[in-house]
């Protein structure tokens, strides 16, 4: 009876529960309804926008590995055997999934190192979709609201413009949309999509604050949405923008569009002028010049307008190890110590030389440059920026003055031909300390004595772009209809700041002449900051600047440098050499990057861009 | 020495073994009658049929079940055995029968009544949830092996005994270290191209069954067709393995104890230059990239006289030879213990297995104990409880060092790379001490500042210690005093999977030594520190993972014959549940399913099942579906249209037809939009203020629904000439289709980015082939022989694929296989300058002479992402096992060989693509030089990553088919030997004898093995069995 009573209960107790026990409550995550039913995760959601922002200082910018993005162009030089310089620079661009700034990724959408098209991409949905679920809640304050829709909006028009300005013209993606809705796009002119851009930034201007508070100080602000529009507006006047998309030819600059640019630029100096609501931009002083890119202890540098402030979560120290930091100097023995980006000869020959009060390009016959004695009164952000072989760098834990030593027989150069990571590249010789202060190695270990921001847009920039587009418009001297600034005026303003004399008379003749110094200018002020590669494509000059090689410093001391306490003082022999694993090769198509193969086979009317 | 002590090791426990028996053999067993004294007598007997006519091949068991003959073709067989056992004779179309010695006396003919063939209980076929059929009455393709003839397998993981044993099964092997290379299971192809794992089922539950041992293995049966696979379930379309473990039978008493001992050798190991001639080759690399060399031809003398792994300026290391030896040990031993009798049926199965790495330092070892314990006892007259419990006790200890991660450093330490030690008598660096051992100063470099022989002495070590726990009861329950021919059955389950791993991860300093010159010009070495030193002060517990199943199945039978009608109907409902550590939800499935079966005049039988499938995966309202599956056999030689047909014995023809669920692919938490609060963007005064950002995992889809699978299998299956060919064949079609795919090629990345995806009901895939096994079997005098095949050929094609919607037809994968390799064409090598200057650009990396040239397909003068497509496939097109077993007097031998047919493989492993500054493997000599070696055919070196050359193409592609002398098996036995011993069995057994394959230089089954892992081992073994 016992037994009977058991098995009838086992029998019974195996049949229940059939249609119950699969229905537990899902302990994963949040769901869409919770997250935009509350601000703080609707702004969290936006915020994603501030991570996918490109950080140029991190170990693995853009997948690119160890390779900064500037030795795309000729500014530097890398030592690192990656994607950058064996791929990306053969110009073998088609159809690259993980290929940073060319191509695609997806695997880590969304993260600063990701790709900057897919993170744009990413990006604009997130913006829309914020900006189509402000629209339908009612629970938002009015501060709360504007919050959100000014910092969406002003997404909206950053990511699209570096889709654009990297892409060509694009249909305007204003909806968050549905994988069944036709998404047969036709790309629209590089015109039309700015235009996009510049209304993205004017809402944006609208909504957001003037400054924020100290605990969200580095959110987007008026000034970022101003300046944003006015270097959008130089990109849409440049040449290579007055491209349809079907062609890529050699063009000129758009008058009418440079014009628009100058008024923008001038509104952004006005803007910085007046200070108003506490903003306070302004140009910062030659004493404290270094302090643009790295400082302690405030928020951003005054310069600084538009900025990647969430840089700082990437890991400083690997990022200053791995870009800019010779493998002495960070210790260690793997590839973080190894692969460092240094300056190229070539970017060096643009430092101009002082000589009897007036500042003259190398090649000028009354510069008195000496190629034996190449660093003597040169501009003096040369020196802010460069480290020269034998150059004083830096102390030990003892307090000994440490040198460096990349020169031929040097410790510095020793380990880069040995090390087996590098060996197989060549150095240019030279060492990048524009963002790379004393003590930041193995010795005193003080890689977070700063703060080192990815600037995207800093107050000399917006005097350059102004200047670029002023001397189109209405030449090196000329004034508009309430432009009082000349353009000759706006690029001594950024020269006389660190000491350097004005532009000589002679290039402010003509509006060519003074354009070629205007780009000199660029490189040497922007130098290091993604601006160079793409100032190339634009002006359309990469081509022409590729076509000669990346050049090399090669330093010979004297017998016995190696019993010289200070390598400053050893009477080197300079010989400037072609770096011959430093290849760039750069066609015309390759102004504009292939539109990924996949979109263009999806999308019948998404036109690929000439020549891929 | 080492080796004295192994064997010392395998007779002590074999020693233990024996003793246990001896106890349990000579007390009074349960359920088991004392014997008196036996005497052996020889029973000469012959076993006919009512008509008088001799049966041969019947199976005569007696010993208690440990002894068994065959009938020659006069039905006549002799046995030694005692006056009272007990006799059992089987034969294919006979009813069975057991004969009480003690009672009947000693028969000189015994008649056997015939039965239909395959309709008696020993051709049952296990189905899922406790459900059987007969051989006769199946209508669906189940094909099985016995436990007893993987014996013959020596081998510590189960799955790899499987190959080429079943029809319709492909065993795929891996090379993944000691212990966990677990073969890789696919039944009849890949049917859903991606995600194609079966699931294995051991005794109703699905279980891991690398840890079983084929001793405890009653019977392995592989389910192919929807009417079986219905019956477990949400996760079955794929395929199941269904092992039976070993349960006591009746009037038996089998006590059997089994050692073995053997060598595991490597088969093919790859071969790497030695410090000289990489050298050489590396300075040729350098300047076939336009760079200088870079050792000198001092240095290229000095490596030609290297003293070897510590000279400290010119090393020489060989780290195959240095750090792994060739041959390895192999031990194992089994105890079963089984019997019963009408009322209690036991069996216990012990099981040790031993066996170790490669590595001569820090050598893995590991050790498994098995213990399974199956008990029936009835606790009334309808009711019987059942109680299975195994627990599986392993352990693993080895160095720090991973086999994957020594195979690593050994594939990629340059044989100059460093000295093992540094020996310099000017060596000022740290003596460091690690516990009681003073670790030497220890060479490096900076690309590998770890030094092997550092990390295997003096790394520390790693302990893994398995423990699973497999339990289950129930209760059988006759409802026959209720309702003639209703029963009932339970089963709950609960299995504990437990692993710890515990280590102490040390790191010892090493130092790169730069070679320099002083100012004064004389030569002196730097050494630079590469690795700090680092010391744990204990061990810490380095992984853990704890996994837990529960579940239940439950069935309502009921049987009824009315004339020549045989009625069945069964009710079932199971309930499975998978929690494993980290992984993010559950797996939870449930099916109940309603079959009918109804047999007429034991000739036709038709079945029909409806399930009622649930699974946690979908959203409320799609977690539940319906499913049918119907199927018929007809058995036509039961017909009088055939009744002439002498030679043949029995002929069935079946038909199934099935629509399954599948649940088993589909990932987590698809069915809703989910978000997580995770990370943050930075803010404020030196990003201080963490602001917490908001991340779409997923862009869910609640209208998510069940994957779908559409099968149908036609077969044909009979005996014939005097039962002594058998065969079976089987076509199948199987079409899968809405299988839940984020299509993101589909759609445009435009339009935002993966997250605007959905994951849909997106995928199709059909799979067709057929498959069959054919078996002779013949007795001539004291010789028999048995030879067999069974192949299975499949090939599946993508309906529906995510995929961009390529111009050019050749991108597309759509409308092929799914195992198709896709590569670029290769031209072989550019030989002259001029050849490079007109070929097509080719837009990988930089080329010129000696690099391959490709073919531009779509002629567009540019070799690119769009000058792909398909160059082979990479799953076998047809499997093949075939088996060969010969019997003369005391002596057997077995062979098994098994073969892939119609599958290719790349070259493309760091063995084969030598770049770089990695090691130059063997293949290296033959690169091409237009001076040096103008009729190389490897393409030249280089010390970039050869973006040209290094891309998967024809350069590279192999037939990789295969024929495998897989398993080999040379016996003697002993009968009745004396008191203690019934029979005494020995044995040698041997696999991996040779490989044939246009494939030649690493194995083609798995060209990894000695690259990026363990090698494929051949493993000779002897050893003996005991029953008693």
């Amino acid at each position: 009876m016992k037994i009977k009573n058991i098995v009838i209960l086992v029998l019974v107790l195996s049949w229940t529960g059939c249609e119950d026990y699969l229905d537990q409550t899902p302990g994963q995550g949040i769901t869409g309804d919770e997250v935009f039913s509350n601000f703080e995760s609707m702004r969290g959601y936006l915020d994603n926008c501030y991570r996918a922002l490109l950080d140029i200082h991190s170990w693995n910018s853009q997948l690119l590995s160890r390779t900064s993005i500037n030795a795309l162009s000729d500014e530097a030089g890398t030592l690192f055997s990656g994607q950058l310089n064996r791929q990306i620079n053969t110009g073998a661009w088609f159809d690259r999934p993980g290929m940073g700034e060319i191509g695609w990724d997806s695997d880590r959408t969304g993260n600063f190192n990701a790709s900057v098209l897919d993170n744009a991409f990413y990006a604009l949905r997130i913006t829309n979709t914020v900006l189509e679920q402000v629209a339908e809640t009612g629970f938002l304050s009015t501060e709360q609201r504007e919050q959100l829709i000014g910092q969406a909006y002003f997404f909206r028009g950053w990511y699209y413009f570096q889709i654009i300005l990297r892409l060509g013209g694009m249909p305007i993606f204003d909806r968050a949309y549905t994988s069944d809705e036709d998404l047969d796009f036709e790309r629209l002119s590089y015109h039309q999509s700015h235009a996009f851009v510049v209304a993205n930034m004017d809402s944006a201007f609208k909504y957001l604050p003037h400054v924020w508070d100290d605990l969200q100080y580095g959110r987007a602000t008026k000034g970022a949405a101003l300046a944003v529009k006015s270097m959008a507006a130089l990109y849409d006047a440049s040449p290579l923008m007055q491209n349809d998309i079907s062609s890529v030819e050699i063009r000129d600059y758009d008058i009418e569009r440079c014009i628009t640019a100058a008024q923008y630029a001038n509104d952004v100096l006005e803007y910085i002028a007046q200070g108003a609501g506490g903003a306070r931009y302004r140009l910062m002083s030659g004493d404290e010049y270094q302090n643009i890119f790295y400082h302690d202890d405030i928020l951003a540098s005054d310069e600084s307008i538009w900025y990647n402030m969430d840089a700082g979560s990437r890991g400083q120290s690997r990022g200053l190890r791995v870009h800019y930091i010779p493998q002495r100097y960070a210790g260690g023995s793997g590839n973080d110590a190894a692969s460092f980006n240094a300056p190229t000869q070539n970017i060096v020959d643009k430092f101009e030389v002082i000589n009897g009060g007036q500042a003259y390009p190398i090649d000028h016959p009354s510069s008195g440059y000496d190629p034996q004695d190449p660093y003597a009164n040169r501009d003096p952000r040369f020196y802010n920026n460069v480290i020269v072989p034998g150059e004083r760098w830096s102390t030990g834990q003892g307090g000994t003055d440490l040198y460096m030593e990349m020169y031929i027989g040097g410790r510095d150069w020793t380990l880069v031909i040995n090390n087996n990571h590098t060996r197989n590249r060549e150095a240019t010789g030279y060492v990048c300390k524009k963002f790379w202060w004393e003590g930041a190695d193995v010795a005193r270990r003080l890689y977070n004595l700063n703060s080192l921001n990815t600037i995207y847009i800093r107050v000399a920039q917006v005097y350059l772009d102004y200047a670029e587009a002023m001397n189109e418009a209405y030449g090196p001297n000329g004034t508009g209809d309430g432009l009082t600034l000349t353009a000759v005026d706006a690029i001594n303003i950024i020269r006389n700041r660190v000491g350097m004399p004005n532009v000589l008379t002679e290039f402010t003749a003509s509006k060519e002449a003074f354009r070629e110094r205007i780009r000199n200018e660029r490189a040497v002020e922007l130098m290091y900051e993604n601006h160079r590669w793409h100032d190339l494509r634009r002006w359309m000059i990469a081509e022409q600047v590729f076509s000669q090689p990346i050049r090399g410093i090669r330093a010979t001391p004297p017998a016995g440098h190696q019993g010289v306490a200070d390598k400053s003082t050893l009477d080197f022999t300079y010989q400037v050499v072609t770096l011959s694993t430093e290849v760039r090769v750069f066609e015309r198509r390759h102004h504009w990057y292939p539109v990924p193969a996949d979109d263009v086979q999806n999308l019948l009317n998404f036109a690929q861009n000439p020549g891929w | 020495m080492e080796l004295i002590l192994k064997i010392h090791k395998t007779f002590l426990c074999l020693f233990l073994i024996l003793s246990t028996c001896y106890f349990i053999g000579s007390v009074p067993t349960f359920g088991q009658k004392k014997k008196d004294k036996e005497e052996l007598v020889i029973l000469n007997v012959k076993i006919v049929d009512k008509n008088e006519n001799p049966v041969s091949n019947a199976l005569v068991t007696t010993g208690e079940g440990i002894l068994q003959v065959l009938t020659n073709d006069e039905g006549e067989c002799a046995l030694e055995t005692t006056a009272n056992s007990v006799l059992i004779i089987e034969a294919r179309g006979y009813e069975s029968m057991t004969i009480d010695l003690g009672q009947a006396g000693m028969p000189e003919t015994i008649t056997l009544n015939e039965a239909l063939i395959f309709g008696s209980d020993r051709d049952r076929v296990n189905l899922p949830t406790g459900l059987s059929a007969t051989r006769r009455s199946l209508v669906g393709a189940v094909s099985s092996t016995t436990g007893e003839e993987l014996t013959t397998y020596p081998e510590a993981v189960f799955q790899n005994t499987l190959q080429g044993r079943i029809m319709g099964l492909t065993v795929r092997n891996i090379a993944s270290g000691l212990g966990n290379n677990t073969a890789s299971l696919f039944i009849r192809g890949l049917s859903r191209g991606g995600g194609d794992a079966i699931i294995t089922v051991v005794d109703g539950v699905e279980r891991p069954i690398n840890f079983l041992i084929a001793e405890e293995v009653e019977k392995v049966e592989v389910l192919k067709d929807a009417t079986a696979k219905i019956l477990y379930g949400p996760r079955a379309a794929n395929g199941v393995l269904l092992v039976t473990t070993k349960r006591g039978r009746q009037n038996t008493r089998i006590i059997k104890a089994s050692a073995q001992y053997g060598t595991s050798m490597p088969t093919r190991m790859p071969g790497y230059l030695n410090s000289a001639e990489y050298a050489t080759l590396y300075n040729e690399a350098r300047m076939n990239d336009g760079m200088s060399p870079f050792y000198s031809a001092e240095d290229l003398d000095g490596y030609r006289n290297s003293s070897g792994v510590n000279d400290q300026r010119y090393p020489d290391v060989d780290f195959n030879d240095y750090f792994l030896r060739n041959h390895t040990p192999f031990r194992k031993a089994t105890f079963e213990y089984s019997g019963g009798n009408s009322e209690t049926q036991y069996a216990l199965v012990l099981g040790y297995t031993g066996i170790e790495g490669v590595e001569t330092i820090s050598t893995p070892v590991e050790d498994r104990f098995n213990i399974r314990g199956n008990l029936d006892v009835a606790i009334s007259p309808a009711v019987t409880a059942i109680v299975q419990g195994n627990a599986i006790i392993e352990t693993r200890e080895w160095g720090r060092l991973h086999q994957d991660q020594v195979f690593n450093a050994i594939r990629t330490h340059r044989p100059n790379e460093y000295p093992l030690l540094i020996q310099d008598p000017d060596f000022v660096g740290i003596e460091a001490e690690v516990g009681d051992e003073v670790v030497p100063p220890l060479g490096g470099s900076f690309r590998h500042p770890n030094n092997l022989l550092g990390d295997l002495q003096y790394g520390g070590f790693s302990e893994y210690n398995y423990f699973f726990g497999q339990t289950a009861l129930g209760l059988d329950v006759d409802l026959g005093q209720f309702v003639e021919g209703l029963s009932a059955r339970s089963i709950f389950s609960f299995d504990n999977y437990q692993i710890l791993q515990n280590g102490q991860s040390l790191t010892p300093i090493t130092y790169d030594a730069l070679h320099t010159t002083t100012p004064s010009g004389s030569d002196t070495t730097l050494y630079f520190n590469l690795q700090k030193r680092q010391i744990q002060d204990r061990q810490f517990r380095q992984s853990d993972n704890i996994a837990r199943n529960t579940g239940w199945t439950s069935n309502l039978s009921y049987a009824k014959n009315i004339d020549r009608h045989a009625f069945r109907v069964d009710l079932t409902h199971f309930y499975y549940r998978n929690e494993t550590g980290q992984r993010l939800q559950d797996i939870e499935n449930t099916n109940t399913t309603f079959r009918l079966t109804y047999g007429l005049k034991d000739k036709l039988y038709l079945e029909g099942t409806m399930a009622y499938m649930g699974s946690n995966r979908f959203a409320e309202g799609n977690r539940f579906d319906w499913f049918p599956a119907v199927g018929a056999a007809w058995v036509l030689s039961e017909e009088s249209f055939l009744a002439g047909v002498k030679a043949l014995d029995f002929l069935k023809l079946k038909a199934s037809y099935g629509l399954l669920g599948y649940d088993g692919a589909i990932g987590y938490y698809l069915y809703e939009p989910r978000f997580v609060n995770d990370g943050s963007a930075q803010f404020g005064i030196r990003n201080q203020n963490g602001v917490v950002r908001t991340q779409l995992v997923v862009n869910g889809n609640p209208d998510l629904e069940w994957e779908r699978s559409q099968e149908i299998n036609l077969g044909i299956e009979g005996l014939a000439l005097g039962n002594q060919l058998q065969f079976e064949f089987n076509y199948f079609n199987e079409n899968r289709s809405d299988i839940i795919v984020l299509a993101q090629n589909t759609y445009s990345t435009v339009a935002g980015g993966e997250t605007f995806v959905m994951p849909e009901n997106f995928g199709e895939v059909s799979n067709r082939g057929f498959e069959g096994a054919v078996n002779w079997l013949q007795n001539i005098g004291q010789f028999q022989y048995s030879v067999g095949v069974n192949f299975v050929h499949s090939k599946n094609k993508r309906e529906v694929f995510d995929e961009v919607p390529h111009e050019d037809e050749y991108l597309r994968r759509t409308g092929r296989a799914s195992d198709e390799l896709f590569g670029w064409v290769s031209q072989g090598l550019f030989r002259e300058e001029g050849e490079v200057s007109d070929a097509p650009r080719q837009l990988f990396g930089e080329y010129g002479v000696g690099d391959i040239a490709y073919e531009d397909l779509n002629n567009d003068g540019l070799v690119d992402g769009r000058d792909e497509r398909s160059i082979g496939n990479s799953f076998p097109r047809t499997t093949l096992g075939v088996q060969l077993n010969l019997n003369y007097k005391r002596f057997g031998l077995f062979l098994l060989g098994t073969s892939e047919l119609g599958v290719d493989r790349f070259r493309n492993n760091s063995y084969y693509w030598n770049t770089g500054e990695g090691k130059y493997s063997e293949v290296a000599r033959d690169r091409f030089h237009p001076t040096n070696n103008p009729g190389g055919s490897y393409p030249a070196l280089t010390t970039t990553n050869g973006l040209n050359n290094f891309r998967n193409s024809t350069f590279w592609i192999e037939d990789a088919s295969f024929f495998r002398l897989k398993n080999v098996e040379l016996s003697y036995t002993l009968t009745n030997t004396g008191w203690l011993t019934k029979q005494l069995r020995f044995f040698a057994r041997g696999t991996n004898l040779f490989v044939l394959s246009a494939f030649d230089d690493l194995d083609p089954e798995v060209p990894n093995a000695g690259v990026l892992n363990y090698p494929m081992f051949r493993t000779i073994t002897g050893g003996v069995t005991v029953g008693f």
